[in-house]
């Protein structure tokens, strides 16, 4: 009796899971609908020729698809010199925020010494002031350095600790690790540095995922430290290039857009393959429902 | 008698070998601590505390931005101004304390769900984290620009919406009743790095904890407000205190869309912050403004942290 | 394509010079020839009379440089010229030839000199970077061409030099330009009346005219505008009573009728109006040099606000400004309903020919602005090219800009080709109105010429404190005409918080004694 009442609680519950599993799936369509209804749109405008832009109503479908606006918007402007300025840009920032926050991040974490938290708080402190504000002292700072009109005031920051909302992230997952694997190595005499490449590297790959990925879009999709900083065309990166298609008299949406999609294609393919690193991440760690 | 010394000499000396081992010890620890944020510390001085302090001097005094040498000091006066005699100033701390009231827990929320949504094991779900984080891809100003078609009453998506489900137009964003909900809304299209955190600490719970939750017949519910949310209450603090900041300071969104009206009833903090240095010229009053901000937001952290000490749980133990 | 197409796309902007060089060439023309063409495009005003404009035989020599004249008599140059262009209208992609076309006919001559464009994507990102790099020491040269309002922000911060020396030293005979169109380089309010202070030489101007849809009008019996400006009945009211015969809702009543319904209205009889525009034809102004004082709560500006706000909210024949904020940059919003033919008589200005003059589904024309109780005002944009005074190549800079603005051929060629706006020097506004008339056939450009006379900036005049008034403004404006409080009330708050703000302004601030 018994046994035949568990296998139909098995029953139910695998219906219930099944069925769980296709309203949860119905869900992040919808939602997907919503969170890609920007993209479609912006797809759609940069494929209308000049005189349907401005058509009313608008159609989602353009009439007579000009993919040639794509042709044209990348060679009205030199695309491909702004898009290598910006991933050369993008790589070192990237890689300079990832080393430099790990190491500081994991010093506020496990790490005791005189005045350490007192400084970790006025490094979260600073992320509470409004950039408008420090740029004019800021600019006059890099002009001493003679740092104006090169890439370095875009790219020195992250090599200096990336920042303290990176460094933030990082510390609450430090802190969220159990200790022992960290203190079995210690008494068995492994320097910090060890400790930080062997042991905690390798259970915070979600969170570095997430870091490198935040601090990917953020530097590829810069626009005020570019505008202020860089004065030659030739070293401009995409952020700059894209708005150039706005007019005081007459903007050319259809080529914003092709121009604007094309850009984000990196940041895409990024995540995605950023995904796969959450996946890995979650095997190593054995964790995850 | 040597016996007796004997017996207390040796442990005091292993005591003391000891006590000199683990003071070297910490003080490795300290050497190392501050060796690991030596490149923070560099920049910090360097490219950090210069200006902040540069823009606290600034705040006593009436800077001409183009003519230095006309500068004068005049205390707190800018201070003064702002709490006391400027209109605008009440309106911008209104303004933007309603749009963090609304933003901050609709983030959240919804940075919560599709993490919870997205750490199932749904057909395609890797496709899905892409899709749902691509909005944040965006540009601020390319989102903002394509916002205002959404929130056109003629034409724009939203009253087609409304239309469809048989509710009124709205005037969206051209109300002053409804440009901050309006706002608001629109910064649910930037949930993605709140999800994605999130995803990154649910992934993070063992699921040994789920197991033996289930053996005691526990339920979804159960399980959610008994297991996952303490395991990822250090994300959902982060989170919290990364909202309040950058929702106090938002900027791209009203600037390029409603510009601060209609009639200044979207007029943000930043907002003034920046028209104030920016197009009046009156750099002092604006470090002043940035520094009552600072101050505020310093407050508000505070607070969070404080009650951090309840609500959140760090498995590594120590604060 | 013919060689007259190949001429008529490139002096539209259509067509890049290499693109108008290769497709000549493929067209069989030899390059002499297309020399010829490029000259006879570009000098097309042979009684310059201007103090050094040597005739160069631009045509005969190479195809490289279509600017004729040298630069000051004999001196050289050296350095590197930075003009930030983006305060106004210069960086779309079909704009820059012809500024890289003058800026290396200038290098040719000045070998020691390079000219750099450094270009921003709209007026408030070039706002920030002259701000930033003036106060770090390191500003552009030239700023070209820039808009008046972004110009005027930085008068009182003493950040332009006064060009007022060199211009009378140029030689240019000012005389020959507009005086409505002079009024943009004077900052009169800041400098004194009459003053020969200069914040910048004129670089183009635009007018505003009345354009409305034939077939409207037609269909509902109402007689077109005027064309003529300054006609003894075309007035406010005039233009009110049309506006509601033209104004339908879905059942097809007009405005005039009864059980008129207004929040179905699907044809609007105006669009694209301003308050501005009212304010001014009321006899309002914003501000009095000679008292200081703000003129916002005269019966003038309050009568003039409150016919704007009755347009909308009492006879609801305006189409609101809403839609036009609802593209960044441009007039999208309002340019779909008149290009879809919902609205009779919009606001026109001959930059919005790119979007207003899209409409190719009905027969439309242009006709004179109404006059108002006390004047008949259109708005009048004035860009201009300035000089910081922080400019490390004060005389460079200011030779470079004579060259690119006083200078002819280059000064229209910039103007015409580049910039697409109306040169400043009498005699050149007819090369514009061919232009548009090439374009539009059907129109009357014969309004264009006229409209000079009535058309002013004086929305746009030197006010103390003026980023602050002009948001003042705004906002209470914005309150008016949304209905949510009437003229007299909300002028008074707006007179009390200006004169607050201009007060402030002379206690911390003094007036230029030149």
């Amino acid at each position: 009796m018994m046994v035949v009442q568990m296998s139909q609680t098995v029953r139910w519950s695998r219906v219930a899971r099944f069925v769980g599993r296709v309203i949860i799936f119905a869900l992040l369509l919808a939602g997907a609908a919503l969170a890609l209804f920007p993209l479609v749109w912006m797809l759609s405008t940069s494929l209308k020729p000049d005189s349907e832009v401005f058509k009313l109503p608008p159609s989602w479908i353009p009439a007579h698809p000009r993919w040639e606006n794509y042709r044209e918007a990348v060679t009205l402007i030199p695309y491909w010199r702004y898009t290598l300025n910006t991933i050369i840009i993008t790589a070192l920032v990237v890689s300079g925020t990832v080393i430099t926050s790990t190491m500081v991040a994991y010093s506020f974490a496990r790490l005791r010494a005189p005045g350490l938290s007192a400084l970790f708080a006025l490094a979260l402190s600073t992320i509470m002031l409004p950039t408008s504000v420090t740029l004019i002292p800021t600019f006059l700072i890099y002009r001493q350095l003679h740092w104006i009109g090169t890439y370095l005031p875009l790219v020195v920051p992250s090599w200096l600790g990336g920042g303290a909302f990176n460094i933030f992230l990082l510390r609450q997952f430090f802190l969220a690790l159990p200790r022992e694997p960290e203190e079995a190595a210690r008494v068995d005499g492994a320097g910090y540095l060890t400790i930080l490449w062997r042991i905690v590297v390798p259970q915070s790959i979600p969170a570095l995922t997430a870091v490198a990925i935040f601090n990917f879009v953020a530097s590829w999709n810069d626009f005020l430290d570019p505008l202020i900083y860089l004065d030659k065309p030739e070293q401009f990166t995409l952020s700059l290039g894209i708005n150039s298609f706005k007019d005081i008299y007459f903007s050319h949406w259809n080529y914003l857009m092709a121009a604007a999609l094309v850009a984000a294609l990196p940041c895409v393919l990024v995540v995605f393959f950023a995904n796969r690193l959450f996946i890995r991440g979650v095997v190593i760690s054995g964790h995850g429902q | 008698m040597r016996a007796v010394l004997e017996r207390y000499r040796v442990p005091r000396a292993r005591a003391l070998a000891s006590a000199a081992r683990r003071w070297r010890a910490r003080r490795d620890e300290a050497i190392w601590a501050y060796v690991l944020i030596l490149p923070w510390l560099i920049g910090f001085v360097g490219l950090t505390l210069a200006p902040i302090v540069a823009t606290l001097l600034l705040s006593l005094t009436d800077y001409r931005v183009f003519q230095p040498e006309l500068t004068r000091f005049v205390g707190l006066q800018n201070y003064r101004t702002a709490l006391v005699h400027d209109a605008s100033f009440r309106t911008a701390v209104r303004v933007t304390a309603y749009y963090c009231a609304l933003a901050v827990p609709l983030d959240l929320i919804a940075g919560l769900a599709l993490a919870l949504l997205l750490n199932t094991r749904v057909a395609g779900v890797t496709v899905f984290r892409t899709i749902y984080y691509i909005p944040s891809l965006i540009s601020g100003v390319v989102l903002s620009l394509l916002f205002l078609w959404v929130f056109q009453p003629q034409f724009g998506l939203a009253n087609a919406l409304l239309e469809a489900l048989g509710l009124p137009r709205q005037q969206w964003i051209y109300s002053t009743r409804l440009v901050i909900p309006s706002l608001a809304l629109m910064s649910v299209w930037g949930v993605g790095r709140t999800m994605i955190v999130f995803l990154a600490a649910l992934q993070g719970i063992p699921t040994e904890l789920y197991e033996s939750a289930q053996i005691d017949g526990a339920g979804p519910l159960a399980k959610l407000f008994a297991i996952t949310l303490p395991m990822i209450s250090p994300a959902i603090f982060f989170n919290l205190v990364l909202d309040v900041i950058a929702d106090l300071q938002i900027f791209t969104a009203p600037f390029v869309i409603t510009k601060g009206g209609p009639a200044e009833a979207s007029l943000f903090y930043v907002l003034y912050l920046y028209r104030s240095a920016f197009e009046q010229f009156r750099m002092g009053y604006a470090c002043a403004l940035a520094w009552l901000l600072f101050l505020a937001i310093m407050v508000l952290t505070a607070i969070i942290f404080r009650s951090g000490s309840i609500w959140v749980y760090y498995e590594g133990g120590r604060r | 394509m013919s060689e007259h197409h190949l001429v008529r796309e490139y002096l539209s902007g259509r067509l890049s010079r290499r693109a108008f060089l290769r497709r000549a060439a493929a067209a069989g023309l030899s390059v002499p020839a297309v020399s010829a063409l490029l000259a006879a495009c570009g000098s097309n005003n042979k009684n310059a009379n201007t103090g050094n404009a040597k005739a160069t035989n631009a045509g005969a020599s190479n195809a490289a440089t279509v600017a004729g004249g040298t630069t000051t008599a004999g001196q050289r140059f050296k350095g590197t010229v930075q003009i930030l262009v983006g305060f106004g209208t210069g960086n779309a992609p079909a704009q820059i030839p012809v500024q890289q076309e003058l800026a290396e006919a200038y290098m040719k001559q000045q070998p020691d000199v390079k000219i750099e464009f450094v270009r921003v994507p709209d007026s408030t990102a070039a706002q920030q970077k002259l701000t930033v790099a003036t106060a770090g020491g390191q500003p552009p040269d030239v700023v070209l061409p820039a808009g008046r309002y972004g110009v005027y922000l930085f008068v009182d911060q003493g950040i332009w030099q006064d060009l007022g020396p060199r211009l009378a030293q140029s030689g240019v005979n000012l005389d020959a330009y507009p005086p409505n169109v002079l009024e943009a380089i004077r900052a009169t309010g800041y400098y004194p009346q009459n003053s020969k202070a200069a914040i910048g030489v004129p670089a183009g101007y635009h007018v505003h005219v009345m354009a409305y849809n034939k077939e409207l009008f037609a269909k509902a019996n109402v007689p077109e505008p005027p064309h003529k400006w300054d006609t003894a009945d075309w007035t406010y009211e005039k233009q009110l009573e049309y506006a509601k015969r033209l104004t339908l809702d879905k059942n097809g009543r007009s405005a005039a009728d009864p059980g008129f319904d207004p929040n179905n209205v699907v044809q609007w009889g105006m669009g694209h109006f301003f308050p501005e525009m009212f304010w001014h034809g009321f006899g309002g102004r914003h501000y009095d040099p000679a008292t200081r004082k703000a003129q916002f709560d005269t019966q003038e500006s309050i009568g003039g606000l409150q016919w704007a706000s009755d347009l909308v909210n009492k006879h609801h024949v305006l189409l609101t400004d809403v839609l036009a904020k609802s593209q960044g940059g441009g007039e999208g919003g309002q340019a779909f309903l008149w290009t879809s033919g919902k609205v009779a008589m919009i606001d026109m200005c001959t930059c919005d020919f790119a979007s207003f003059g899209q409409a190719k589904d009905f027969k439309w024309d242009i006709a004179a602005m109404p006059k108002g109780p006390k004047r008949t005002f259109a708005f009048l944009n004035v860009d201009v090219g300035a000089i910081p005074r922080a400019s490390k190549q004060q005389d460079l800079a200011w030779d470079v800009l004579r060259f690119f603005l006083i200078q002819q051929p280059n000064a229209s060629h910039l103007i015409l080709d580049s910039y697409g706006a109306i040169p400043p020097e009498k005699g050149q506004e007819s090369k514009f109105a061919e232009n548009i008339k090439g374009k539009y056939p059907n129109l009357d450009v014969q309004v264009i010429l006229d409209a000079i006379q009535y058309c002013s900036g004086a929305n746009e005049d030197w006010i103390p404190n003026y980023a602050q008034v002009n948001q003042l403004t705004g906002k209470h404006f914005d309150v008016i005409m949304l209905g949510q409080a009437p003229a007299d009330s909300e002028m008074r708050k707006l007179q009390s918080e200006a004169q607050a703000a201009i007060d402030d302004w002379f206690k911390n601030n003094k007036l230029p004694t030149a």
